[in-house]
């Protein structure tokens, strides 16, 4: 749960900083929502992390203070109000803290009906994708290292529903399984990326209880109620 | 990956993201819902998301007797509401069945099969199994109205651990009542049909309830041709009939296979097949999937258990266990065996050490006052306890500390009791002294402890409830409740509690009654100071002492064993009080158990030397008296310390006052002060004396009577041959001796002792006794 919340040691640092890597998609998506140019908004997200990490804001935050989500929010908009001119003089131009792909996040960005959304909504939004990236990414690289990457390739629709994928004879044939042996395999791909989400999850929040909660909420972020 | 996908499952627009084109809704939603997953036989179950239950405010007007509270739950059989019926007011729980077709058209089939089970599910009465209330129609809404159970499902409570499986003695507690609770319904001819988790609940008093008996029966056609009813899915096989999508009722993996293959021939062994899977999971946390491994192969359990299993998952139903009360019977039994295995065990000692210390531990905190700081005193029982398990090679005394320590408890309530206590132990103490194999001390063990020992059996078996104080009375239902446990809940009961006292008393408010202190920063230097060095002058006087009374004080150095085992408990209550300074912080018990032994320990001693080690006992209690004193900040408390503290002063002083002179020479005169010899000839102690000597002299410190002296014989042998009277010369201060003596020899000769005392001054003081002894010269 939340190493990077739990204390100032140089563990927590890189806790925080994978983090950041992690999740400098939502938080760049709600700084451009907020109306800067993306030149800008990568300063500033950049600006951002170089401030947490050097002034270990997360040391401060203890686990029972709530989501990893929120706290990253709240201290980005304090950023923005209060630190944003003070840094912008001293830290623009400075070396990236992280490697961000300012390309997808803005074809994404281009994507999202910009009329309904508000910055928070952005943010919520484009987080739960992320972390439902981060799922989806160490999932396949599981698969990879299994050596079982075909197997992934051809399954992973059906990860969304039955709906969603080509029906299980199809799927089997694609493979040269058998339709039975493909079921128990879609079984299994299953269970593994809903116990990834949850283990995803629950590093930003403080307790296994509220891993739950921040799934329904998400799923309320994502279908927009 | 296209920029403008659709999702084929939700229609909506799939954004560019990392996730290969998959919609994040219908992931997430796929992540969320527990449901989808592949069965045997290539079933899929029914997803509950495209089928939305009907809301509160849709269903609340077709019931207007009942409150309806919120939705429990939602599953392939209906929704689950809760409701309060006000006019009774308790809470029930609603479950909607199915809904009006759209068109209107009512399915008359279904019905007349819901009005007949819903009537006979009206009438299984029994404690494990939820009660149907009321069924009907409202709305176009069937619906039953069911006791509400405020509790658990067996799922909720597997999923609470990380391997999503109960211990093996939970599943064995749990099993048995599903038995019951199914060969009641079977008896009157109802069929679950479907049994899983979900469906068995554990209420707050770990009641087992099963809920949902016979509904699937009622939503589910005996026949899969049957086109289904909306909102209900039939269970099928891939491409049998019309079923393309081969949808079931419930969760597949729980089906017996003729429930599969033959619906219309499914009788009570498709429960008990269900039963089977329920208990594997349970025990392993995995479903008997494919060629499963038998429980014992995956967890450490009985491998009887293992017949059990597989008897129950027979895929043939005649090859099945044929009623639910056999698998209860074999269940039992093989509980039953492990049961008194267990006790035999520890009477070997295998388990002695866990499982009766965990049960002293937890009757212990039973037996507490309210007033004491039960997590502290809970911690500090579990270190005595480690102790007390250890068989130290000094056990014999360890072994007194149990019982001193809870009589300890008893003395603040019943002091009847506690006579009643040490009259038992009294026996047992028989065997506390020397040479008994450690088998019986090991026995001796399991007798004293609390848990087990006639302490307990006292307690409960008293007739007379007034006879019990109040605190306790509540503690025995407790504790009643507690031994009717299964030994595998006990550790659970005490993790919860340990939990529960540990987030009670946070900051400390319970505990400080007793007057203690917190780790306290707050505290100034001073008593910062005092508590520590009462801590480690307490501690290396404690061991110095025990070092002692171990050593040289021991009854083979030819002391008296009473005193020996008086200083004993002594030492162990000031040993008490080093740990209750330490550990608990409680500096005021440390002052009185401290000052308390020492008292105690001088009553053992009688006398005690003017300056001894074991005033530093006094110095201890002192200085954890001023710590607590000074915490509480209480006249009364300061009183409560002073008072021992007095009386241990006055002691020690009047045990050493007949030690020391009886004036003191700074203010003396020296017509009080009584003569002393000064000189003699020869010198006491010389070795060259000439033979040729004829007269001893003593000189005193002043003149003495005429005429009075006490040449005193040591022995015959050693005393000079006199040859005329003693005398005194001229200032009465030298009285001479006439003596004949030979060379070669050793004399002796008391001046004063014992009743001779006729050396005496003016004033009638007798001289000081003095020995005058030498050797001649050969």
């Amino acid at each position: 749960m939340l190493t990077a919340a739990r204390s100032d040691t140089p563990r927590a640092h890189d806790a925080l900083a994978k983090l950041c890597q992690t999740y400098w998609h939502p938080l760049y998506a709600y700084v451009r929502w907020r109306g800067y140019s993306p030149e800008d908004a990568q300063d500033l997200t950049q600006g951002f992390f170089a401030h947490l990490l050097e002034h270990k804001a997360v040391a401060t935050v203890s686990p029972d203070k709530g989501r990893f989500r929120s706290f990253l929010l709240a201290g980005l908009n304090h950023f923005l109000s209060d630190e944003w001119d003070k840094a912008c003089a001293q830290k623009r131009g400075r070396g990236k803290l992280i490697s961000f792909d300012t390309q997808s996040a803005e074809t994404w960005l281009s994507q999202q009906p910009s009329q309904t959304l508000t910055p928070e909504q952005a943010f919520e939004l484009r987080w739960a994708v992320t972390l439902l990236e981060q799922v989806y990414g160490r999932l396949a690289e599981e698969h990879r290292q299994q050596d079982k990457a075909e197997l992934f390739d051809t399954l992973r629709t059906t990860l969304a529903g039955p709906g969603n994928s080509a029906p299980y004879a199809e799927l089997a044939a694609r493979l040269g399984m058998n339709e039975g042996a493909v079921k128990v395999a879609v079984h299994r791909l299953r269970q593994r990326y809903r116990a990834l989400l949850r283990e995803t999850i629950a590093e930003t929040v403080a307790s296994e209880a509220e891993v739950e909660e921040e799934l329904r909420h998400l799923l309320r972020i994502v279908t927009g109620g | 990956m296209a920029t403008e996908n659709k999702c084929p499952h939700c229609g909506k627009p799939v954004p560019t993201t990392a996730l290969g084109g998959i919609c994040p809704e219908c992931l997430l939603k796929a992540g969320l819902a527990d449901t989808g997953e592949i069965g045997p036989g290539g079933t899929v179950v029914a997803k509950p998301t495209s089928q939305p239950a009907p809301r509160v405010e849709e269903i609340a007007p077709h019931f207007p007797q009942l409150e309806i509270i919120e939705c429990l739950g939602r599953g392939g059989m209906g929704a689950v509401y809760k409701a309060r019926q006000p006019k009774l007011d308790r809470f029930v729980a609603l479950k909607i069945l199915s809904r009006k077709r759209d068109d209107g058209t009512r399915d008359t089939e279904f019905t007349q099969r819901f009005e007949r089970e819903a009537r006979a599910l009206a009438r299984l009465n029994h404690p494990d199994i939820v009660a149907v209330y009321d069924f009907g129609e409202a709305g176009g809404f069937h619906y039953l109205l069911m006791e509400y159970v405020d509790g658990l499902t067996l799922r909720q409570l597997l999923s609470r651990t990380t391997e999503r499986k109960l211990s093996p003695e939970e599943a064995l507690a749990i099993v048995p009542k599903i038995c019951e609770a199914l060969q009641f319904a079977h008896q009157r001819g109802i069929v679950h049909r479907d049994i899983k988790p979900e469906n068995i609940l554990l209420d707050k008093e770990g009641r087992v309830k099963i809920a949902d008996f016979g509904i699937a029966k009622i939503v589910t056609p005996l026949t899969p041709s049957l086109s289904p009813s909306d909102g209900e899915r039939v269970a099928g096989r891939p491409g049998e009939g019309n079923l393309t999508q081969n949808q079931v009722i419930g969760t597949p993996h729980y089906m017996a296979p003729e429930q599969v293959e033959k619906p219309a021939t499914v009788d009570h062994r498709a429960d008990i097949f269900s039963l089977g899977v329920v208990f594997y999971e349970m025990l392993t946390g995995e479903l008997p999937l494919g060629k499963f491994q038998p429980p014992s192969r995956k967890v450490q359990v009985d491998v009887r258990l293992d017949e059990i299993v597989l008897h129950a998952l027979e895929k043939e139903p005649e090859r099945r266990y044929q009623h639910a009360s056999e698998v209860k019977t074999d269940v039992e039994t093989v509980v039953a065996d492990a049961e008194s295995r267990t006790q035999h065990a520890e009477i070997g000692g295998a388990r002695t050490q866990s499982s009766a210390a965990r049960d002293a531990v937890w009757f212990s905190t039973q037996l507490l006052p309210d007033w004491l700081p039960g997590e502290r005193v809970l911690h500090f029982q579990q270190r005595l306890w480690a102790v007390f398990n250890h068989s130290w090679p000094t056990g014999r005394f360890f072994f007194s500390l149990p019982p001193l320590w809870s009589a300890g408890m008893y003395v603040t309530d019943r002091r009847v009791l506690l006579l009643s206590h040490f009259l038992g132990i009294a026996q047992r103490f028989s065997l506390w002294f020397p040479g008994k194999a450690p088998d019986a001390q090991r026995e001796m063990l399991k007798e004293v402890s609390v848990g087990r020992s006639g302490l307990l059996g006292e307690f409960l078996e008293l007739k007379s409830e007034d006879f019990k104080p109040r605190w306790w009375r509540s503690r025995e239902l407790r504790i009643r409740a507690y031994l009717r446990q299964p030994e595998c809940l006990r550790d659970k009961i005490l993790a919860a509690q340990r939990n529960e006292t540990a987030s009670a008393a946070p900051t400390g408010t319970a505990k400080t009654k007793l007057g203690d202190l917190p780790e306290a920063q707050s505290l100034p230097g001073w008593v910062q100071a005092a508590r520590w060095t009462a801590r480690v002058l307490g501690t290396l006087w404690a061991l110095m002492f025990l070092v002692f009374l171990i050593g040289e004080g021991s009854p083979a150095m030819g002391r008296q064993p009473a005193v020996v085992q008086i200083e004993f408990a002594a030492v162990a209550i000031m040993v008490l009080g080093c740990v209750a300074g330490w550990k608990l912080n409680l500096d005021g018990a440390a002052a009185l158990l401290t000052l308390g032994g020492w008292t105690l320990f001088h009553f053992a001693e009688h006398r005690v030397p003017a300056w001894s080690m074991f005033h530093v006992a006094a110095i201890v209690g002192l200085l954890y008296g001023l710590t607590w004193a000074w915490a509480r900040k209480r006249v009364a408390v300061i009183a409560i310390f002073a008072i021992p503290f007095f009386f241990g002063v006055v002691a020690a002083l009047n045990l050493t006052h007949h030690r020391r002179p009886p004036a003191r020479v700074a203010d003396a005169t020296i017509p009080q002060v009584p003569p002393v010899v000064i000189e003699t000839v020869p010198e006491s102690g010389a070795t060259e004396v000439d033979p040729m000597l004829t007269e001893l002299r003593v000189t005193f410190s002043k003149p003495m009577r005429d005429g009075n002296w006490s040449w005193v014989k040591l022995d015959d042998a050693s005393y000079p041959q006199m040859t005329g009277t003693p005398r005194y010369e001229g200032d009465r201060r030298t009285c001479v001796l006439p003596v004949k003596l030979q060379p070669g020899k050793s004399y002796a000769t008391w001046i004063n002792v014992d009743n001779f005392q006729d050396f005496q001054d003016e004033n009638g003081h007798p001289a000081v006794p003095y020995l005058l002894i030498f050797q001649t010269r050969k």
